[in-house]
């Protein structure tokens, strides 16, 4: 035999032997992901008594829906509606607006006008937009001629929008074309299209990053601001205008992100029409061309403040003043320690409850008053657009204000009647914003606050509808966290208005107090009056009846127990000059500071767990305990059928779905990112950004588009939803903004409680995200926010109230954020998860991590986690991933609850259990590639193996054969 | 100098090479393996980084002691060789394997991270390291073969 073959297959085998195995290694780690590549499933189920299950009817969430096409349809159809009734006209000078000539011919300008931002960069996934009409075809659907030459113009030259990375910081860059040369090469074709110019402003933004405050091409190196080339352009159209080449300019914003409106303040800029489009989704545009031709009334609302000044919050001030431009910043004396891209950053909220609106409204009111400290504040060189403005086609008139108490006292009623005093049909949102007195040096209050309102239905032109809407008292609570540690209600009076926006409503509340011309006193009344402080009324969960006391305080910079010399001046409305931050705040860390920010904490054994019990058959199925309390015993009696590595696998390989387990007959599921879409849809629809939605006012749209979106995941067998997207418009800036609803907490758990509402319906899980704090993208993994409790349970928890709480959103399901609240990862901090968001807010559902096999490694760890309330891991586990706790007893009892938790969910709100019944069986397969590699890894080692084997025989007979010949 | 020129032998050279490259890539490991991916090192890597530098470190003295000469021993020490190149090649494959999280958060480029040097370092001295050591083992065979006609 030829030695020489058998070495060539020891070499040849043996390194397949090896490459195999290192490929099933990481093939099995990252198995669901293959499996969802290859439509492979990872179990199947069988009915082990036909009979039997024929009597029970399994479809416990049926679809609306019998197709891909019709869901396809339906969505289209409504992807369009929201972005009708979320868009927002800021301005109609001359009703411009609509186009009413017929077949109106018009020449669109600005790159984006080619380049249309439909929706952002998500992480996940994307949709095709290379199917959607572009703006062009979006008019021409209305018979709106589009100035070809022009148009083709700006697609053979614009250079397109760019973006650069460095770092943490992601250069954002508009390369808008020179005026000039669109001018001289086009301008012979202006005549001929001069009904309207329209010019479309475009902004990109996306995950991961937050938009450039410096270094863009934006004014100041700001990407939301206009660049040299916009302002030119805008500028030379104005001069067309003047000489009645064009007989209008419309201005289309096409971005998710607020662009900055400074041109409102050139004179030598005229826009006769500003129209914010949002990103538009994969149907929008069709419905901006409706609202160009008056086809649809805008009936959309501001859902964040637009502003002249960029940088003139107080959030902005100190983020802007950081060197790289992004609000992260090291520890000034980070140098000094062993740190990694996990710990080293922070960021400061110092503005408190100032966000948005909240900002602006007050201090002007304070100004308006004549306060002290409130400084140089000219409030119409800054805002450009309240929150809650925007215009329509008619015009509303309201009248007959009045405000009642319920019968049970526990809430106020908002009644009038709005008449449409226009020619023509239109909706109209009804805002009803609530003040509270601010005494001096006490605790913080905004003056105004969104408390409720009611979008009409389609009001006929001179009709009159009545509007009522309810105002929980419980509004008017604020959060002390200094001097009561719980909500109060300061004594003073408590004020309700309605007005067509903020400042609308601050002005009619200085009406009332006679001390303003502007307003409206009649819109406005005192509600009640307080004699004395209140710390009692509200001190216990109106959900739960949780005692509600400081659980953050250990976030707030100011009260951390390891401080150091660290100190923060929070924004005051006592003294907005002082405390305006001219900077951002410093923070150094020191040897208790670093012990906080690490990983692994000790796990202490809690005496009052015992033992779990594990791998005893009682014979029950998973489905079996649908609607089964979750405290009664029979859970425990399920729990106890599965083993400790199983337990394990349920919990940590959670990445987008979670697996199947056989001992308690659960099938796998899938989860899919959002959430202004499914990820990797079969549908290929996409809705507008969330700001868009909630600029809508509407929520019986968010309640549809939940139940579309539940739809679109049934058909693409997805049965839970990362999202909505609940975050706060803190800044400009934010990478994430469009995933997100608005600068105001109410209207963002509005919208949210209500899409959560439609998605479950359908049986899909909805995961709001990113609880908590999650206002910012760059530097996102451990990023360390400091931030007073009063503005996290007023502002930033308060929208996961209303997407948690049962009797509000109910979500059974919510997703932690990468960031750290102080040094505490989200993830592992018991003070948000179990304390507020269960104990106070009555969360039942359970927590999934955010992309914990991404880069959270070192600080999103399965001990703290499990430890602090994380149930589900997304990321690629296994059966021994949590293999080194096992011995701690606490750890065991932990993972058994967020097994509960799980299962629970699954087994009461997933359409996974559709079809599955008492006799369902689900048996666990291994998947083709699996058995496959396995095969070929095991006939690799036995031709590897064997050609030793006859290697060392043929030199055994050789030396049996010297021997005899030497013999 | 009989040693010197025992050890003046292309093989051995390669041989040598890969467990100095082997070397470097598990001390570069050792110091940058954990970070915001990874909290832990692959065992299955260091195991095989071990197996590697120690079987390699063993075939050297044993061609400095002349036992590759040994009969039986000198018509197989190819073998021995094609062994320790599957063990180098294990780690490296079990490098990558475990670095397959950073890897996809680079391509996916959401973050921002990138092949920090570290990283490629490792891999590049992981990857000459199982090179090195199969050429050795390739020339290994030709001079048993040589050695035979």
């Amino acid at each position: 035999m030829n030695k020489r073959l058998f070495k060539g297959l020891f070499l040849g085998f043996g390194t397949s032997f090896v490459a195999l195995g290192a490929l099933l290694d990481v093939a099995r780690d990252n198995a669901k992901m293959i499996n969802e590549a290859l439509h492979i499933k990872d179990s199947i189920t069988v009915n082990i008594d036909e009979e039997e299950g024929q009597e029970i009817d399994s479809n416990y969430f049926p679809s609306s829906y019998k197709n891909l096409d019709e869901v396809t349809k339906a969505g289209e159809a409504l992807a369009r509606e929201a972005e009708a009734s979320g868009l927002v006209l800021l301005k109609n000078d001359n009703n411009a607006l609509p186009l009413t000539t017929e077949n109106p011919k018009v020449s669109l300008f600005g790159s984006g006008s080619i380049a249309i931002n439909y929706t952002p960069s998500m992480s996940g996934g994307s949709v095709d937009v290379s199917k959607y009409k572009d703006l062009k075809e979006a008019l021409e659907l209305n018979k709106i001629e589009v100035n070809s030459d022009l148009f083709q113009y700006y697609k053979d030259n614009s250079k397109g929008r760019s973006a650069s990375v460095d770092g943490l910081v992601k250069t954002y860059t508009i390369n808008e074309l020179s005026w000039n040369d669109v001018k001289s090469k086009n301008e012979s074709s202006f005549n001929q299209y001069n009904d309207a110019a329209i010019v479309v402003l475009t902004r990109d933004s996306g995950e991961g990053f937050d938009t450039s405050t410096k270094n863009s091409d934006g004014r100041n190196g700001m990407y939301i601001g206009l660049s040299k080339e916009e302002t030119d352009l805008l500028k030379g159209l104005t001069e067309l205008k003047k000489n009645n080449v064009f007989k209008r300019v419309i201005v289309l914003l096409n971005s998710a992100l607020p662009i900055e409106l400074n041109f409102l303040n050139d004179d030598s800029i005229d826009v006769d029409s500003i129209m914010r489009i949002g990103n538009v989704g994969g149907f929008g545009l069709e419905a901006v061309s409706d609202a160009l031709v008056g086809k649809i009334n805008p009936s959309g609302k501001l859902s964040d403040t637009y502003v002249k000044e960029a940088l003139s919050s107080p959030a902005m001030a100190s983020w802007s003043s950081t060197d790289s431009g992004i609000f992260a910043q090291s520890y000034s004396n980070s140098g000094n320690y062993d740190l990694n891209e996990t710990n080293k950053y922070y960021g400061v909220y110092v503005e408190g409850i100032y966000v948005g609106y909240r900002y602006y409204e007050t201090r002007y009111e304070d100004y308006v008053l004549g306060n002290s400290g409130v400084g140089d504040f000219n409030y119409d060189s800054i805002v450009a657009y309240p929150f809650g403005h925007g215009l329509s086609y008619t015009t509303f008139e309201y009248s007959d204000f009045k405000i009642t108490e319920n019968d049970k006292k526990d809430a106020y009623i908002v009644e009038l009647n709005v008449k449409n005093t226009g020619n023509v049909a239109g909706q109209d949102v009804v805002e009803v914003y609530g003040q509270k007195p601010y005494v001096k040096g006490g605790v913080e209050k905004a003056s105004v606050e969104l408390m409720g309102f009611e979008k009409t239905p389609s009001i006929g032109a001179g009709e009159t509808v009545p509007v009522t809407i309810d105002v929980p008292k419980e509004s008017f609570a604020s959060y002390d966290n200094i001097t009561n540690k719980t909500y109060i209600l300061d004594e003073g009076d408590y004020y309700l208005t309605v007005g067509k926006d903020a400042h609308d409503a601050i002005n009619n509340i200085l009406a009332k107090k006679g001390k303003s011309s502007v307003g409206k006193a009649s819109f406005a009344d005192v509600v009640s009056h307080q004699d004395e402080l209140d710390n009692k009324t509200y001190a216990k969960s109106s959900e739960t009846g949780a005692t509600i006391t400081n659980a953050l305080d250990d976030y707030d910079i100011n009260t951390y127990k390891n401080r150091g010399d660290n100190k923060v001046t929070y924004v005051s409305r006592s003294n907005w000059e002082n405390t305006f931050p001219k900077e951002a705040v410093k923070l150094s860390l020191n040897d208790k500071m670093v012990e906080d920010l690490s990983s692994h904490k000790k796990i202490e054994e809690d005496p009052k767990y015992k033992d779990v019990t594990y791998n005893v058959n009682s014979g029950l199925s998973l489905i079996g305990l649908r609607n089964v309390p979750y405290d009664n015993s029979l859970w425990d009696d399920l729990l106890n059928q599965m083993t400790y590595e199983e337990q394990s696998l349920l919990i940590t390989n959670g990445s987008f779905g979670t697996s199947a387990i056989s001992s308690v007959n659960l099938k796998s599921s899938k989860a899919s990112d959002g959430p202004n879409f499914l990820t990797s849809t079969k549908t290929n629809v996409a809705f507008p950004s969330e700001g868009i939605w909630a600029s809508s006012f509407d929520m019986d749209l968010l309640k549809r588009i939940g139940e579309y979106l539940g739809e679109d995941a049934r058909i693409n067998e997805v049965d839970a939803l990362y999202g909505p997207g609940i975050n706060i418009h803190r800044s400009l800036f934010g990478g994430r903004n469009n995933e997100y609803f608005s600068e105001d907490p109410l209207l963002t758990g509005f919208a949210a409680m209500n899409e959560i509402q439609g998605l479950q319906s359908k049986g899909v899980v909805a995961i709001p995200k990113h609880l908590a704090f999650n206002e910012q993208d760059s530097a996102r993994n451990g990023i360390a926010i400091w931030l007073n409790e009063q503005a996290a349970r007023e502002i930033y928890l308060l929208p996961f109230k209303f997407a948690t709480a049962k009797s509000l959103g109910n979500a059974h399901g919510c997703m932690s954020a990468f960031n750290r609240a102080g040094a505490d990862w989200v993830g592992a901090s018991k003070a948000i998860q179990e304390t507020i968001v269960r104990e106070e807010f009555g969360f039942d559902g359970y927590y999934v991590t955010d992309m914990a096999s991404s880069n959270g490694a070192l600080y999103m760890t399965f001990d703290d986690g499990i430890m602090a309330g994380t149930n589900l891991y997304l990321g690629a586990g296994s059966k021994t991933a949590l293999k080194e706790y096992k011995s701690s007893i606490t750890f065991r009892n932990k993972m058994r609850e967020s097994t509960h938790r799980i299962l629970y969910v699954l087994a009461n709100y997933s359409c996974i259990m559709n079809g599955v019944l008492p006799t369902t069986k689900v048996i666990t397969v291994t998947p083709w590639w699996d058995t496959l590699l396995v095969v070929l890894i095991s006939l690799s080692g036995v031709v590897m193996f064997g050609s030793l084997g006859v290697i060392g025989f043929l030199e055994f007979k050789k030396k049996r054969v010297i021997n005899n010949s030497d013999n | 100098m009989k040693f010197v020129k025992r050890l003046v032998n292309l093989p051995i050279l390669f041989l040598g090479v890969g467990i100095v490259c082997g070397l470097v890539a598990l001390i570069i490991y050792y110091a940058t393996g954990i970070n915001e991916f990874n909290d832990t090192l692959s065992p299955l890597c260091l195991g095989f980084s071990y197996a590697a530098i120690i079987l390699g470190v063993v075939l050297v003295l044993a061609r400095l002691f002349g036992v590759d000469n040994l009969k039986h021993i000198g018509d197989n020490f190819d073998i021995l060789v094609v062994t320790d190149y599957l063990f180098g090649l294990a780690a490296f494959l079990f490098f990558i394997t475990s670095k397959v999280n950073y890897i996809a958060n680079v391509f996916v480029s959401i973050d921002g991270t990138t092949f920090d040097p570290a990283f490629i370092m490792t891999i590049l001295f992981y990857l000459i390291s199982f090179v090195a050591i199969l050429v050795s083992s390739i020339l290994y065979k030709k001079i048993v073969q040589e050695n035979k006609e």
